[in-house]
């Protein structure tokens, strides 16, 4: 009884570890659906993000001034998606594809260059599991909250937050409306071009914090192509909720726990590539359902002054 | 009338050869700059490239081995493109066609040897092909966005091929994942002895002239570059959409497939885990760079060529950063699909007394 009971639960503490970088970075393609940009740029985003903070961190010595680094870092390569995407009307696909391969070169080189290494960067001390007194006390889901970073409780906080931003104000409602019909939008004298730079903005400050967990406290180095393919992930969950940040929590959990299935079975006796297989099988399969139910953006990859409107 | 069309014809031409170029121009001036801030001299560095890829016969060769791969993948991502399918999934592709033209080479050594080498590139391109269709196919029937789906097709072929080079198929006494080697008929033999061109490079080139073919000069290539300009308005023409897409997914796969299989053949001669190490990728600043234009794949996939060959023979002697040549093959896309920042160049105010001064020799003519 007991072997099971503590089964379940480091597959509870796994899965919300692992799903973690998945929301924030679903939460963060929500922002950027939602003002009608397609969010392809997260991996390349991630990745800037997961590299600033390293550096960051290994520059000032300070953690905290790394997160920071990191969501600059990738706000800025966000920002270089809206200026081609929104200002020079390239296909946001392509835009992000080169978003991607920019991140991936870039970070690449910089390990490279600043640290003369083909892979890793030196070490950094990595944030610690965040718990308050006792609180690994509370029966059964005391110790899987103990063993989470302080980032968990700024997922929880981010998701809401975004959720009273986007349905509960009035620059949400607008931000809504330029994704869903830009040029009603710009008539009603919106600055739908602002709007698209700050949802996409959004979108890398999140996936740069994503980044950020992932080098700094899942890890406690940056490695090249850390993200490997989350980032396509996390827009996958973004889809699946159709843009809605507190969807994209729960499909981000739903992607968690096969991104943690290699940590729970690694000592069943399964061939583990096709256990790493799986989380990308699962995002395939998940990428063919569409619920009906939640409305997503309706003009995404158009603009105020498109001649087909 | 005729003249004027092949006039305006080749003014197109002209226009989107002298884009390419300047897209080019720029990235490798904003490459160097990055060169100059990392602390080296871009201009040693690109004369050291250039000089490296042409001083000899064998680096020639090595330049045109290097550069087949790059103009399967280029051709892949271009056939797609023409019916509006994103084929970011060439490295996967890449992957399964190897797979199975090594799988066949090894196994299916009973076969006569003209069949040999021909059942290999067949197993290749159908690998591939397949790979490609199931996210056609699942875009036709889920309306899945194919770039999802081919991306997460590369990371699941990626493992799944890991795991049969290092379990089932793996042969005994090798420490580095790979499948055991293929009999030697399925070689494809060297074109020039003792260097590392093979006859990969001419197939890669007929495929280009093969595809130009198709698709600019006859019915077939017409009805999917129509499909992928305006889906509804080539329904309504009475085009068979669904059987353009699917054709054209398999036929895009198919030729990231026989690059992968000309690997294998020509090069490695076995699978080996991660062989195609991001060429597919690369597959996709090619495609940019000739414009989506099928005849123009190899002078670019010739250029990526030339980078990838130099920077490994280079970065053996210098101590040069040359990773920095990957980011060329961001910055070309960037610039090819958005024309305008590069037009827009001539806009800047540093030119404006230039343009002034030509200005006035004009009203002066006048």
């Amino acid at each position: 009884m007991n072997g099971i009971l503590a089964f379940i639960q480091l597959a509870l503490t796994s899965t919300l570890r692992m799903s973690l970088p998945i929301i924030l970075a679903a939460v963060g393609s929500a922002f950027s659906m939602r003002v009608g940009v397609v969010a392809f740029g997260c991996e390349g985003m991630m990745l800037m993000g997961a590299f600033c903070g390293v550096l960051g961190a290994l520059q000032t010595g300070s953690n905290i001034i790394g997160v920071l680094y990191a969501i600059a870092g990738g706000t800025l390569i966000s920002l270089l998606h809206a200026f081609l995407h929104v200002k020079h009307k390239v296909d946001g696909t392509l835009s992000g594809v080169c978003i991607n391969l920019l991140g991936l070169s870039l970070t690449e080189l910089f390990v490279k260059v600043i640290w003369d290494s083909n892979q890793y960067s030196p070490a950094i001390t990595p944030f610690a599991v965040f718990s308050l007194n006792g609180m690994e006390k509370i029966p059964f889901i005391g110790p899987i909250l103990a063993s989470q970073y302080v980032f968990f409780y700024i997922t929880i906080l981010v998701v809401i937050v975004s959720h009273i931003f986007m349905y509960r104000t009035k620059y949400g409602l607008r931000m809504r409306m330029v994704g869903d019909n830009p040029m009603a939008a710009y008539s009603l004298g919106i600055n739908t071009v602002a709007y698209k730079y700050f949802g996409v903005g959004m979108c890398g400050a999140l996936s740069g914090l994503a980044g950020a967990y992932l080098s700094m406290a899942m890890l406690s180095c940056f490695q090249t192509n850390i993200t490997s393919g989350r980032g396509y992930i996390a827009m996958v969950a973004c889809n699946l909720s159709r843009s809605t940040p507190l969807g994209a929590a729960v499909s981000g959990i739903f992607f968690g726990f096969f991104n943690a299935l290699q940590t729970m079975f690694q000592s069943v006796d399964f061939p583990s590539q096709i256990l790493m297989a799986m989380p990308y099988v699962f995002t395939l399969l998940a990428s063919l359902v569409h619920i009906k139910w939640l409305r997503g953006p309706t003009a995404v990859g158009k603009h105020y002054d498109d001649e087909s409107n | 009338m005729g003249k004027l069309k092949d006039n305006i014809k080749l003014m197109n031409l002209l226009s989107k050869a002298g884009l390419s170029f300047l897209a080019l121009a720029v990235s490798l001036i904003l490459t160097g700059l990055f060169i100059l801030l990392c602390g080296y001299d871009p201009i040693e560095i690109y004369s050291a490239l250039f000089a490296q890829s042409f001083s000899s016969r064998s680096s020639i060769a090595l330049l045109l081995s290097e550069s087949t791969p790059m103009i399967f993948a280029g051709l892949a991502f271009v056939v797609g493109i023409k019916a509006g399918l994103v084929n970011v999934g060439v490295e996967g592709q890449m992957l399964s066609g190897a797979m199975c033209a090594a799988l066949v080479g090894a196994y299916c050594s009973w076969l006569p040897k003209p069949l040999m080498l021909l059942a290999c590139l067949g197993a290749g391109l159908v690998g591939g092909g397949l790979t490609f269709l199931l996210s056609g196919y699942l875009k036709l029937k889920f309306g899945a966005s194919e770039v999802i789906t081919s991306i997460m097709m590369n990371s699941i072929v990626a493992r799944i091929t890991e795991w049969m080079c290092n379990g089932p198929f793996k042969p005994e006494n090798v420490s580095i994942g790979q499948t055991k080697p293929i009999s030697q008929a399925a070689y494809l033999t060297a074109m020039i002895p003792k260097t590392k061109l093979t006859w990969a490079f001419p197939i890669a080139l007929a495929c280009c002239v093969i595809m130009y073919v198709v698709l600019e000069k006859t019915v077939i290539g017409y009805e999917i570059r129509v499909t992928g300009m305006n889906r509804i308005a080539s329904v309504v023409a009475g085009i068979r959409t669904k059987k353009m897409y699917y054709l054209t997914a398999f036929l895009a796969g198919s030729f990231a497939g026989l690059g992968g299989a000309a690997l294998v053949l020509g090069i490695y001669h076995r699978f080996i885990d991660g062989m195609t190490s991001g060429v597919g990728f690369v597959g996709i600043s090619v495609a940019a760079l000739a414009a989506y234009s099928p005849l123009a794949v190899p002078l670019s996939g010739f250029l990526f060529g030339m980078l990838e060959a130099a920077s490994t023979t280079l970065s053996r002697t210098t101590q040069a950063p040359l990773e920095i040549m990957d980011i060329i093959q961001g910055l070309v896309v960037v610039f090819v699909s958005a024309p305008h920042i590069v037009t827009s160049i001539k806009d800047w105010k540093l030119f404006r007394p230039i343009k002034r001064l030509f200005a006035r020799k004009e009203r002066g003519m006048a």
